[in-house]
């Protein structure tokens, strides 16, 4: 089966979630709309399996939930991290930004 | 940090508040698909369509709930308390099982725990003196030296070692012998007491604080003027009503003052005093006793010698520094140093802790032994009863496992269903080993034990019925569920709902498992039944042991006579005469020492006319009247005991006992023939005294004097008390009368004849012989219990699993029966395989029996660990309970009607 930009790679779904979280809290739907917005739907993630995600990211401490209201009035979960997800969200863009770079610069020059 | 209690609420929120947790996720989850709903209605998408997009763009929801439950990372231990939920609503469903499971199970488990307890009390931790692992036992050996080899070592030995050791903290004496102690002047009520003598060093060793007062100091020792004196517990509770005031008061041993210094606390009672018979019911520190440091006893030996290790040091280490001392110092003896040398003189040790249990390791031990065999036959039943269960409860695990639960998950649970059965088990375990131990102790079976076990649930015993009960739980678990993994594993759903009806027997691979395992219950049950019959053989032997001597209605007690040597002869002459007037006593007669009364025995050296040897040959020394032989019903051999004339020229004649004729008149006839005794001292630790011929006139049969269950090493001879007055005279009244009435009239009576002294220490004969038998009692009656619980165990598993594998061969009996086949021959085809198994079993068992009989030997008294009644007798039983079963099933089966049989499940 051929592979395609939306395999995400194992360990990339926790720092996207990360990511998405960065400037405000959000529900699971939010969160996934917020990733599939920034990378212009090119990396949508399977739905459902962002909650087994974010119960990992919630034991690890990088994230912590409370019920809330959602715009529409309805009761919703909302996810927001904290400082030590934020400092986890640092480190793991700053591995994924080399990373890149390194397999960039492998690709223009061979 | 944060993320572990980040990851303990969550799973704490998963696992106690469950409910909540997964309506949260669902509620989550719908909101999500809610939301994608609106957002593809807002695109014009039709609701139906709309809904259906959100749903399939979320994926599988039941899924994603799997894989959220496992981020939870709750799985397995909710899955565990299911388990225990279903496993605990299995043992109430079927109710019968369980019971007999469980208490199975519950008595084995508790019979072992309670030998756990008794072990771990008495040997491994016995907690008795602070630092106790760092105790050790010094002894000295010699070869041949007087006929006994294990001796106490000598106040010179104690005094190089403590002056020169290095690797011991301390090292102490410590010594008993019987005094007479006295209150004021008068010599009423004198008692005769044992006394133990020590260097104040023990105090240092055994690390034991006074109740009262202080203990002894080093000046104690120099001090010859005011002696102190150490009161034990139960002493100062008699004697003194347990008055706080006692310190500084006098009492006088042998006529020498005496200061109380202090009390000891209840229960003290110095290690080896009890089990060597030492006395010790008052202390005091060892005197001068300057003839004690001449070069002649550096090889006699004084008391027990103990020291306390210094941290860090191991045994062997003081062992080569003990040797060292002893060659080094020897020099300075050269004369005793080369006559230890010829002895092979060896220094040796142990710890304070197997010297003390020496005389009970091996029951112990042989006890541990039949409880451990209990537990595996207990397994071996449980096991066969759970696998006759779960046979029936194929057809639950059959359609589990095609409604897809895996063959780890069904494992999981049957594990976890014998595990919980176990737990409960040990809980009724652990009160039953209580419950065990107390009703003994109740019922006084320990009283008389010169060490006794603590009973008490204390944390090492909670620990070893827990462990041990997971353990066999798990281990049973698994033995069970061998065949049902051999079923599920090739059980596909079809085949697997059929499977009953497939063949006819049971499955070849399942019938030789059943068989091996019914050879296994019969052979262990064979090795217990057999091992436990020679062990109760053994005690009852024991407790029948012939003294020599009649200890039943002879009263004993003492009195010490005084005044000049003629005045305490006339006192004794006529209390013997007026005793003999009292209605009711048949025989009366006084000795030096009644036997079993008192610890040890005066040795005198011996030497035999004409012999070549010459004063190294000791003997006992009873001095006794004329009656003594009557009174305790000692029957002669040859010759005879005083007579009259002899009493009245003060002839110089002896009684010896069958050991002395045996020891040095081997095959010759001793009567007429003459030894001489030193009168006076003569024993090991005083000096010589004037020796005479004396003309042996009869031979006794040996008695046990000293210790029940051993005939002494040496012999004995009895001389008359008119050769040498005893110190103290030992009663012996063989009466009628009841003991309070019997001392009441022989005290009035002693009143009349001299108003000195007071008659002491009353007993019955038998109460002291019975005080002798106690631990061979208890342990008796303990191997009662277990083969009483083996009989019913090796019965009733025997039968059920014996009795279920031949049920199980049902239709295949009844096809046989159905196509023409005669009864009996059906029958004999259903028992044969079983029953060969029986026989495999049974002898495997004896074979096994056989094979530990050399161990078993040195634990038995007087019983042949090859007895052969006793294995025809466990033989017999088993083979009679096995081919009952067998035959009773088989011809329960083919009574019915073969087509009934056919249908049978």
């Amino acid at each position: 089966m051929a592979k395609t930009a939306n395999d995400l790679l194992q360990g990339t779904l926790d720092l996207l979630v990360l990511r998405a979280l960065r400037d405000e809290a959000r529900h699971g739907w939010g969160i996934q709309q917020r990733i599939n917005q920034f990378s212009q739907d090119t990396l949508s993630v399977n739905q459902g399996s962002l909650y087994p995600a974010l119960i990992r990211l919630e034991k690890k401490g990088y994230i912590r939930s409370d019920w809330g209201t959602s715009d529409n009035g309805r009761r919703a979960k909302y996810y927001q991290l904290t400082p030590s997800g934020k400092r986890q969200m640092e480190t793991e863009t700053e591995i994924w930004r080399q990373f890149s770079a390194a397999i960039n610069s492998i690709l223009e020059t061979i | 940090m944060s993320g572990i209690f980040s990851q303990l609420r969550v799973m704490f929120n998963a696992l106690l508040r469950r409910n909540k947790s997964e309506d949260a996720l669902a509620e989550e989850m719908q909101f999500h698909i809610d939301q994608q709903t609106e957002e593809h209605i807002a695109k014009g998408m039709p609701p139906e369509k709309a809904r259906k997009e959100a749903l399939k763009a979320f994926g599988g929801i039941e899924q994603h709930k799997e894989d959220c439950r496992d981020s939870w990372g709750t799985r397995l231990i909710s899955e565990f308390l299911q388990d225990i939920r279903y496993g605990w609503r299995q043992v109430l469903k079927h109710k019968g099982f369980s019971l007999i499971v469980i208490l199975t199970f519950a008595i084995c488990l508790g019979l072992n725990t309670a030998i756990f307890n008794v072990y771990n009390s008495m040997v491994w931790n016995p907690n008795r003196f602070a630092n106790e692992d760092r105790i050790i036992s010094i002894w000295e050996e010699f070869d041949d030296l007087w006929g006994e080899d294990r001796f106490q070592s000598s106040r010179i030995l104690w005094k190089e070692r403590s002056e020169q050791s290095e690797t011991l903290e301390a090292i102490g004496l410590f010594g008993g012998t019987w005094e007479n102690i006295t209150h004021g002047n008068s010599e009423k009520n004198a008692e005769f007491l044992g006394v133990g003598r020590m260097t104040p060093s023990m105090f240092e060793i055994l690390k034991v604080a006074p109740l009262l007062g202080r203990t002894f100091s080093a000046e104690d020792v120099e001090n010859e003027g005011n002696r102190p004196v150490l009161l034990g517990y139960e002493y100062w509770q008699n004697r003194y009503q347990g008055d706080e005031n006692v310190i500084g008061s006098s009492l006088y041993i042998n006529n020498q003052l005496h200061e109380v210094i202090g009390v000891m606390p209840e229960g003290f009672a110095f290690p080896l005093a009890r089990v060597s018979n030492m006395p010790d019911q008052v202390y005091t520190p060892f005197p001068r006793w300057e003839w004690s440091w001449r070069p002649e006893f550096r090889n006699r030996p004084m008391g027990f010698c103990m020291g306390l290790m210094k941290t860090g040091v191991n045994i062997e280490q003081v062992e080569d520094e003990l040797r060292r001392i002893n060659v080094s110092n020897g020099l300075n003896y050269p004369e005793q140093f080369k006559i230890a040398q010829e002895q092979n003189h060896r220094t040796e040790l142990c710890s304070l802790g197997d010297h003390i249990i020496r005389f009970l390791q091996t029951e112990l031990q042989l006890l541990q032994m039949a409880v451990v065999f209990l537990l595996l036959l207990g397994c071996v039943n449980i096991s066969s009863l759970i696998i006759s269960h779960n046979h029936r409860r194929m057809g639950e695990f059959r359609y589990r496992y095609a409604l897809g639960a895996g063959r780890f998950r069904l494992v999981r649970q049957l594990l976890t269903e014998s595990v919980l059965v176990s737990i409960i088990s040990a809980a009724i375990a652990l009160c039953l080993s209580w419950l065990v131990l107390r009703s003994l102790e109740f019922g006084g079976i320990f009283d008389d034990m010169v060490i006794r076990p603590r009973v008490s649930l204390d944390r090492e015993t909670w620990l070893f019925a827990s462990c041990l009960a997971l353990f066999l739980g798990t281990l049973v678990g698994f033995i069970s569920l061998l065949p049902i993994l051999g079923k599920a594993q090739d059980s596909s759903l079809a085949d697997g709902l059929r499977e009953d009806h497939r063949t006819a027997s049971a499955g070849k691979s399942f019938k030789i498992f059943q068989g091996a395992l019914i050879a296994t219950q019969l052979c262990l049950a064979a090795v217990l039944l057999i091992g436990s019959g020679l062990l109760i053989n053994s005690f009852t032997k024991i407790l029948d042991i012939d003294t020599g001597f009649d200890s039943s209605n002879v009263f004993t007690a003492g009195f010490r006579p005084v005044g000049t040597a003629d005045e305490r002869r006339e006192a004794t002459e006529k209390f013997l005469e007026q005793a003999k007037q009292i209605a009711g006593v048949q025989d009366v007669a006084i000795s030096n020492w009644p036997p079993l009364k008192l610890g040890n025995l005066y040795l005198r050296s011996l030497r035999i006319e004409g012999s070549e040897h010459g004063d190294e040959v000791m003997c006992h020394n009873d001095t006794v009247s004329a009656g003594y032989f009557a009174t305790l019903g000692i029957r002669f051999l040859r010759g005879r005991t005083f007579s009259e004339s002899e009493i009245q020229n003060r002839s110089p004649v002896v009684v010896i006992d069958k050991n002395l004729a045996d020891l040095h008149f081997r095959g010759e006839d001793p009567v007429g023939k003459r030894i001489s005794i030193p009168a006076e001292g003569g024993g090991i630790a005083t000096e010589e005294g004037e020796r005479n011929w004396l003309t042996i006139i009869g031979v006794t049969e040996t008695i046990r004097n000293v210790n029940l269950l051993e005939s002494p090493v040496l012999g004995t001879a009895f001389t008359h008390i008119h050769r040498q007055l005893p110190y103290w005279n030992g009663v012996m009244v063989r009466t009628t009368i009841r003991e309070n009435n019997i001392y009441s009239e022989l005290e009035s009576m002693l009143a009349s004849v001299t108003q000195k002294t007071g008659l002491a220490m009353p007993a019955m004969m038998h109460d002291l012989v019975d005080k002798h038998r106690a631990p061979s009692k208890a342990l008796l009656i303990m191997c009662l219990i277990i083969t009483f619980v083996s009989l019913l165990l090796s019965a009733v598993g025997i039968f059920g699993n014996v009795a279920y594998t031949v049920v199980l061969q049902t239709r295949e009996l009844g096809i046989r029966m159905a196509l023409g086949g005669s009864r009996l021959h059906v029958l004999i085809l259903g028992i044969r395989f079983w029953f060969m198994m029986v026989l495999v079993g049974i002898l495997c068992g004896s074979a096994l029996s056989l094979g530990i009989a050399p161990y078993m030997e040195s634990h038995l008294y007087n019983t042949s660990p090859r007895d052969l009644i006793t294995y025809a007798t466990a033989i017999i039983f088993l083979a009679v309970v096995s081919s009952l079963a067998c035959y009773v099933s088989a011809y329960r089966i083919i009574r019915v009607n073969p087509m009934v049989a056919l249908r049978a499940e």
